[in-house]
């Protein structure tokens, strides 16, 4: 089920959240109401894939609860191994085995098509991660109701934000129910679903239409510099605004059940390295990566500096995989490897001026979409043709003109909100909480928050909106 | 001031009113979904449909969308699916046109059902009406590019010509008359306007008569605009491509409704799916469906176009029951409903019209079907150019060789 989607707004949502709050009485009814509600979402969409959803988690709690009882730490980092094997085997053949396949060409010999159930990438991380804390005695071992909420709490099943067990853990008992949470969380959500509706799927529907151009080839549709890097500009918002909405609706619903769940972002093309980008990117799975394969492995603190050099490739060769095993994805992840560790070992960077520095971020990070978003190496090598000139393509464009024309607020509003300055307006008015200006905003706040809503269903109602790019790993 | 207070009051208010919209579309949902579930029918999608289709406030919720889109000065709609010429006549956009390589075959089904019925003495003739986009006669802004088949229209027609099958391209007649030519069109829709359609009939006539020295209108009475009268209906117009947009972005538009002056009596017997329905009396009891232009029904509804011959039925005949021995010529039109009020002012030229919708898959009322069992003095095909594709020309496929 999409957050985007009326039977989200209008029926599972309403229903789970007046429910909830009937058992206000009791918070392992709610708990349970929570689980229930998370498989009947995720069944609304995988209704046959919920089954492997539950025997997931039964098969973690089963395994965490050995972990637990098991004496010895090599019997615990078996069972580990065990589990991450069933995951990580599960995630491999479900959403990776028909690709690699195709990639090697077998499908000359015969066509592999399987299933990819949604969120698979996701939930995975988080049966792994849960298996490591319990071994390594940082959480313990919880039931099936609480190590299934865990895993599917549904405002984060879909695509995160990732978190550790024991971070859930502690709320499953203690959280503390306020209508300020309710309320705070609801316009959080609010303000995610018109990231998602008003903004990311205007860039999108710019970026589809000039990588689609891309592929077709200049006789049909000629995609000159200037939009070619429209597209790649268009692209970079889309994918910021489709997955940080995704993520405030993910943190609001958190907040409306009572629930903190952790930031995914943090303006991260304010960032004015590679290295500061990935702190700010999809915080939660820089962290997962960090804690459950960079740190095992050593991290930079080896005896010398190749073995750090392989901590680094095997990370950024693991969080390119771990989108898909597309070559575009590989090389994805092992150019972001290149600058990371460019960076760390050189620290070119800041020898530069600081717009300086914030150019090469920008370009880097764009250049790098551009990758992330081809349909193939070729799709990516012929776009950067396109955007340097190299394909007698020229440079200006009526087409591009227009589209920045027909969406010239989105790409307004859409600078502007991936620059702090909403998060400067909020802590001004925090810090003045007397002064003028937070009064006119606490008049104008929830009209611009009703017309917000207003707007966002009745665009869906016309324009009904496409997945989140993030359901796609 | 507390620096909550506006949490406090814009997530009440958001949660206040989703609610009570939540309540209202439920509401509105369970009589549809008891109805569903009584038939055994209700399913996943199902439930999507239902609340899809019966939302509070649809229409209030397009306007507003038509309204966020006017304020921003947007000029297309739905992801170029619609756009906005600078005259503010809509039309479908299109960033490229894809060679369509069946047009040949296209041609060629049509030379082989002339062929076919040649030897009845049948006349057959391709009538390719004007689309409303024309590069020379539209202007857009710089960059907005919209859907033009002219080139595959001009392709077609020369592989009819080259066939030896007759055709009539009506855009040159269009381009070349004193109403500008868009005028021709509904803003808000595809549609051609009754006017010309009206006129459209006359050139259709015409060229009967010059290709084959026939007089479907001897007289001059049914193509003569004085013969009817036209009752103008304001503001009643909302094309399919207005109601995608909305009433803001693109406003409803006058509607003129042709009515014969002189009396005729028809029979008219309609087939759409499991649906037959009969009509009898004048033209517009027996070919108008008067329902649709009831002031008290939403523009939103229906196109008030298809008040001629219900838009499109899978098949109709209309048996003009006035007719004499001398007016007694056979008809088979196949065309799409962009032709249906050409059929109509058809009607009193001819004894017999059947017509049957182009995008027909059926047995019952295929072409082949109809030429075996009746005869036919003319056979008129008409494809809007938007339809130019395999679904149109679903006739003579035998010998295919693509």
């Amino acid at each position: 089920m999409l957050f985007t989607s009326n039977e989200f707004l209008l029926c599972f949502l309403p229903a789970a959240l007046i429910l909830y709050y009937v058992f206000f009485f009791s918070r392992k009814l709610q708990n349970l109401l929570l689980l229930i509600a998370s498989l009947l979402f995720y069944a609304w969409g995988e209704p046959v894939w919920v089954l492997l959803l539950i025997g997931s988690i039964l098969v973690n709690a089963g395994l965490g609860a050995g972990i637990g009882r098991m004496g010895s730490p090599k019997g615990k980092r078996m069972l580990l191994g065990l589990g991450v094997l069933f995951h990580a085997g599960m995630l491999f053949v479900l959403k990776d085995l028909a690709t690699l396949w195709a990639q090697f060409g077998l499908d000359r010999y015969y066509t592999l098509t399987l299933p990819r159930p949604i969120g698979i990438s996701f939930f995975t991380l988080q049966a792994i991660s849960y298996l490591a804390d319990v071994c390594r005695g940082e959480v313990k071992p919880g039931n099936p109701l609480r190590v299934g909420l865990h895993m599917a709490f549904f405002p984060k099943l879909i695509a995160g934000p990732l978190m550790g067990y024991g971070e859930l853990d502690a709320q499953l008992t203690e959280r503390k129910l306020s209508f300020d949470r309710l309320s705070v969380g609801f316009c959080r959500f609010a303000v995610g679903l018109g990231k998602k509706v008003l903004l990311a799927e205007s860039f999108g529907a710019v970026a589809d239409h000039v990588f689609n151009w891309t592929l077709i080839g200049a006789d049909a549709m000629a995609v000159p510099a200037s939009l070619a890097w429209l597209g790649s500009l268009a692209y970079a918002l889309q994918i910021y605004f489709d997955f940080s909405g995704y993520s405030d609706m993910a943190i609001g619903l958190g907040l409306c059940f009572g629930f903190k769940l952790p930031e995914n972002f943090n303006y991260p093309y304010a960032a004015i390295s590679v290295t500061e980008f990935w702190k700010r990117w999809h915080i939660s799975l820089t962290d997962w990566f960090r804690r459950y394969v960079y740190f095992p492995l050593g991290a930079s603190r080896v005896a010398n500096r190749d073995v750090a050099v392989r901590n680094l490739i095997v990370v950024w060769l693991l969080t390119g995989a771990w989108h898909g095993v597309n070559w575009t994805f590989l090389f994805w992840g092992l150019a972001w490897f290149v600058l990371v560790f460019a960076e760390s070992f050189t620290g070119f960077q800041e020898k530069l001026p600081r717009f300086l520095r914030r150019l090469y971020t920008l370009l880097a990070v764009d250049l790098l979409w551009v990758v992330f978003r081809a349909e193939s190496l070729f799709q990516a090598g012929q776009f950067f043709r396109n955007m340097f000139g190299l394909n007698e393509n020229g440079f200006r464009s009526d087409v591009a003109l227009m589209l920045l024309r027909e969406n010239w607020l989105q790409f307004l509003l859409g600078i502007l909100l991936c620059l702090p300055v909403a998060r400067m307006l909020n802590e001004r008015m925090y810090r003045r909480a007397e002064g003028r200006l937070n009064a006119i905003a606490t008049v104008l706040y929830p009209l611009c928050m009703l017309a917000l809503l207003i707007l966002c269903v009745s665009v869906m109602t016309k324009d009904p909106c496409g997945s989140f790019i993030y359901f796609d790993f | 001031m507390d620096y909550l207070l506006k949490k406090r009051l814009g997530g009440g208010l958001c949660l206040l009113a989703l609610l009570i919209f939540a309540v209202l579309s439920v509401i509105r949902m369970i009589p549809e979904l008891r109805e569903e579930a009584s038939e055994g029918e209700l399913t996943r999608a199902s439930v999507v449909q239902v609340l899809n289709e019966e939302l509070p406030g649809e229409e209030a919720l397009t306007e507003i969308w038509s309204f966020a889109l006017t304020a921003l000065g947007k000029r297309e709609v739905a992801d170029f699916s619609v756009i906005r010429d600078e005259d503010g006549y809509l039309h479908y956009g299109s960033f490229y046109r894809e060679r369509n390589p069946r047009l040949f075959e296209y041609a060629s089904r049509v030379a082989r059902l002339a062929e076919a019925v040649a030897p009845e003495g049948t006349k057959v003739l391709y009538v390719s009406p004007p689309p409303k986009y024309l590069r020379q006669a539209v202007q857009l802004a710089p960059g907005m590019q919209a859907s033009d088949l002219v080139t595959s229209v001009q392709e077609l027609l020369y592989y009819l010509f080259r066939m030896g099958v007759a055709s009539l391209d009506m855009t040159d007649e269009f381009l070349r008359s004193d109403t500008p030519y868009l005028r021709n069109f509904y803003r808000t829709d595809r549609n051609w306007t009754v006017d010309a359609a009206f006129r459209a009939t006359g050139l259709l006539v015409e060229k009967i008569r010059e290709t084959w020295g026939e007089e479907l209108d001897p007289e001059g009475v049914y193509t003569d605009p004085d013969s009817y009268r036209v009752k103008t209906y304001p503001e009643r117009m909302l094309g399919s491509m207005g109601r995608t947009a909305g009433m803001v972005f693109a406003p409803p538009e006058e509607f003129r409704l042709y009515l014969p002056r002189f009396e005729n009596e028809y029979l008219r017997e309609t087939a759409d799916g499991r649906e037959r329905e009969t009509f009898e009396g004048s033209f517009r009891e027996a070919l108008l469906d008067m329902d649709i232009l009831d002031e008290d029904r939403s523009v939103y509804s229906r196109t008030v176009y298809h008040v001629y011959l219900d838009g499109y039925n899978d098949f109709d005949r209309i048996v003009n029951l006035s007719a004499g021995e001398e007016q007694g010529r056979r008809m088979l039109v196949v065309c799409d409903s962009y032709f249906s009020p050409v059929v109509a002012f058809l009607a009193p030229m001819c004894s017999v019209i059947d017509r049957v919708y182009n995008l027909y898959d059926g047995e019952e009322f295929s072409v082949e079907a109809l030429l075996a069992e009746n005869h036919y003095d003319y056979v008129v095909i008409e494809v809007y150019p938007n339809n130019l594709d395999s679904e149109a020309f679903h006739y003579f496929e035998e010998g295919e060789n693509t």
